[in-house]
């Protein structure tokens, strides 16, 4: 059997794990949408009209006033206060604004390179399309939750992929060369396992400027994650080194002089391949979250970006979800997401590891 | 005589374990002379592979050389710095082991591994490696190399494994190829046609070969010189005729004793008891315990080696 075909026999198991596959397809789904965020929202992330702050979901009709069958189309609507002084939004029914695909409207970049100015849908004139509400400065809550999926879904890849770099390097090398080295490498791995995340992650947002642009602000992020993140897997992938070693191919290498380095990054590393695998579609809801966390305490992505987190803390008080529950559909994306990962994990583990040797986070 | 290639002095090696030493290695002292082949025979556990692992620094914790001297080409391998030492496996002294197919990393095509040890002792283009690969897999017996250089370890057999090993031994031409017991797990037929390989080889690109057997038959037949190795130190050493037709310490008759006869039926002989466990030797001599020849000053001290024929040695008190 060549290699090819195992790889195939292994992708060919998933498909025995329904939810795993399924995870598979909600997560593709979601990475797409996050990818081509600017051509399926209707509107900029930072499109924003006060007059509408908190506006409810648009109604689409197909049915007009008279009881005609029509394109689905929406009215245009404006506030009014109640006794209580809320705003109540109410329909203008006299003027049809169709929904049109493939509309003109706020210009994105495509992958954030080809300028353009298409969107899937969206309504021309003065109406909005508030697919599922609007937040307190009247922007689409629709299109910030598509271009916070790029923050909030890439944080996770990107975190982890860095986590793995650090952990699989550590863990390499401190399981293969044991001793003093060892010892080392470990007990300050421990020290960061020690320290509650969350209190790590807060200390080390403190080490950095309050004031960041939205680039820098991802990469602290991502740095605050991953420096959390890689003694887990170090510790694992040290263990693995550890039998490994003894692996006659190992001392087959030293025999015929491939250097130490060498024999770590080819000959020992490649084998930990169906643990990483499994570890990292596992951990990579941990980052998401972490995200989450503190772009929710206000202290990771900032205003006007979006990112599920920041999204989120429109929806730290009661009142808010009284009456705007829309605000809590950013929730629902993590909460898909998360799960979605945990679930592709199991799977994974299934086909890549039938001793099920998974050490959680 | 052919000049000495490697010559190893009084060499020791011992493990150091919770509760016990393991002195597994006590004072090994033999050559090689370049271009021969000698045979390294003894029981499970005599030292043997201890032997060559140390005189290639490779002992791993809790082993380690305690004292001695390698001499390879001049230079005494025990003390050149590690960045040397690396040059000098692979480059000039290779190894290869029992379990051919244990000792090819399962994630990589031989082609990659051949190349691999190209790249880290030499300094050709990709394009001479992937030549000079092809050739090695053609010299060592691989039909269709260019083919069967994209395969797996585990697509192979045994004895291509062994074969594909040999090819990545001898890549960088080294002075003096190791083979730790290279035909133990392969079946008899093709344990012969890789010993043939082996004197072909030799005879192709001249190097030193050491042979790591328990197979004192096969020593026979493959080796030039045969040395005698028990409880961790060298009991006799002659050339192979002198040693198989005059063999003078009780432990080779022993062996030799043990083997089927080509003509005469007679009955095999085993030697009584068995190996002494390492951590606890008997005193004198260590094959006293073993000996049909014992005798009370056997058991005083170790004796020493001695020539009785011409560049024949052995360490018994009884010869």
């Amino acid at each position: 059997m060549t290699q090819q075909t195992l790889k195939k026999g292994r992708l060919r198991k998933l498909r025995h794990h329904p939810l795993a596959m399924i995870s598979l397809w909600v997560l593709a789904a979601l990475y797409m949408s996050a990818l081509f965020a600017g051509f399926l929202a209707p509107y900029h992330f930072d499109h924003e009209d006060r007059a509408a702050s908190y506006a409810p979901p648009t109604k689409i009709r197909m049915i007009d006033e008279e009881g005609h069958l029509r394109w689905p189309f929406i009215y245009k609507t404006s506030f009014t206060f109640d006794e209580y002084y809320n705003r109540v939004y109410v329909e203008d029914t006299t003027i049809r604004y169709p929904v049109r695909l493939l509309v003109r409207g706020d210009q994105y970049r495509l992958f954030g390179v080809f300028p353009s100015r298409i969107h899937l849908f969206g309504v021309e004139g003065d109406a909005r399309l508030y697919l599922w509400g609007a937040d307190s400065r009247g922007r689409d809550l629709f299109s910030r939750v598509l271009y916070g999926g790029q923050i909030s879904l890439s944080i996770g890849l990107v975190g982890v992929a860095i986590s793995l770099v650090i952990g699989l390097t550590v863990g390499g090398i401190s399981g293969y060369f044991g001793g003093r080295t060892d010892t080392l490498l470990m007990r300050v791995s421990e020290i960061l396992m020690v320290i509650p995340g969350f209190y790590l992650m807060l200390a080390l947002r403190s080490v950095f400027s309050y004031s960041l642009n939205s680039v820098q602000m991802y990469f602290m992020i991502v740095f605050i994650m991953s420096f959390i993140g890689w003694p887990g897997i170090a510790r694992v992938v040290r263990g693995m080194a550890i039998s490994l070693r003894e692996r006659e191919f190992v001392l087959a290498a030293r025999t015929l002089g491939v250097p130490r380095m060498k024999i770590i990054f080819r000959h020992i590393l490649p084998h930990t391949f169906s643990y990483v695998v499994v570890a990292a579609s596992i951990s990579v809801p941990g980052y998401i979250l972490g995200e989450s966390a503190l772009s929710l305490l206000g202290l990771g992505i900032q205003d006007p970006y979006a990112s599920w987190g920041n999204l989120l803390s429109e929806a730290m008080a009661v009142s808010q979800i009284r009456f705007h529950p829309w605000v809590l559909i950013p929730g629902v994306f993590i909460f898909l997401t998360v799960m979605a990962y945990n679930l592709l994990g199991d799977g994974l583990r299934d086909v890549y590891d039938p001793k099920r040797q998974v050490v959680r986070r | 005589m052919a000049e000495e290639l490697l010559r190893i002095d009084d060499l020791h090696t011992s493990f150091f374990l919770e509760d016990s030493v393991v002195r597994a290695v006590e004072g090994v002292t033999f050559s090689v002379r370049r271009g021969e082949a000698l045979g390294l025979v003894g029981e499970s556990g005599c030292g043997k592979s201890v032997t060559a692992l140390s005189m290639l620094r490779l002992v791993q914790e809790p082993g380690r050389v305690l004292r001695g001297r390698v001499t390879f080409s001049g230079r005494d391998l025990l003390t050149l710095p590690e960045s040397a030492m690396r040059r000098v496996r692979g480059g000039e002294i290779a190894m290869i082991f029992q379990e051919p197919k244990a000792a090819l990393n399962p994630v990589f095509t031989i082609e990659f591994q051949i190349q691999e040890m190209l790249r880290v002792h030499t300094a050709l283009s990709k394009a001479d490696r992937r030549r000079r690969t092809v050739e090695l897999l053609d010299k060592v017996g691989i039909a269709e190399p260019a083919q069967r250089m994209k395969d797996y370890p585990h697509q192979l057999s045994g004895g291509q494994a062994q074969r594909v090993m040999t090819a990545m031994a001898l890549s960088c031409r080294p002075k003096l190829l190791v083979a730790d017991e290279p035909t133990t797990a392969l079946d008899v037929t093709v344990q012969a046609r890789i010993m043939r390989l082996f004197r072909q080889l030799q005879e192709e690109i001249e190097f030193a070969f050491v042979l790591i057997t328990h197979d004192i038959a096969l020593c026979a037949q493959a080796a030039d010189r045969i040395a005698v190795m028990y409880a961790g130190v060298i009991v006799e050493i002659a050339a192979t005729r002198e040693l198989i037709r005059n063999p003078l310490h009780p432990y080779t008759r022993g062996l030799l004793d043990s083997l089927p006869g080509r003509t005469a039926r007679r009955e095999l002989r085993s030697i009584p008891g068995t190996v002494p466990d390492p951590a606890a030797k008997p005193p004198g001599c260590f094959f006293s315990s073993r000996c049909p020849l014992a005798e009370a000053r056997c058991r005083d001290e170790l004796p020493e080696m001695r020539e009785i024929a011409p560049d024949h040695w052995v360490r018994c008190v009884r010869v």
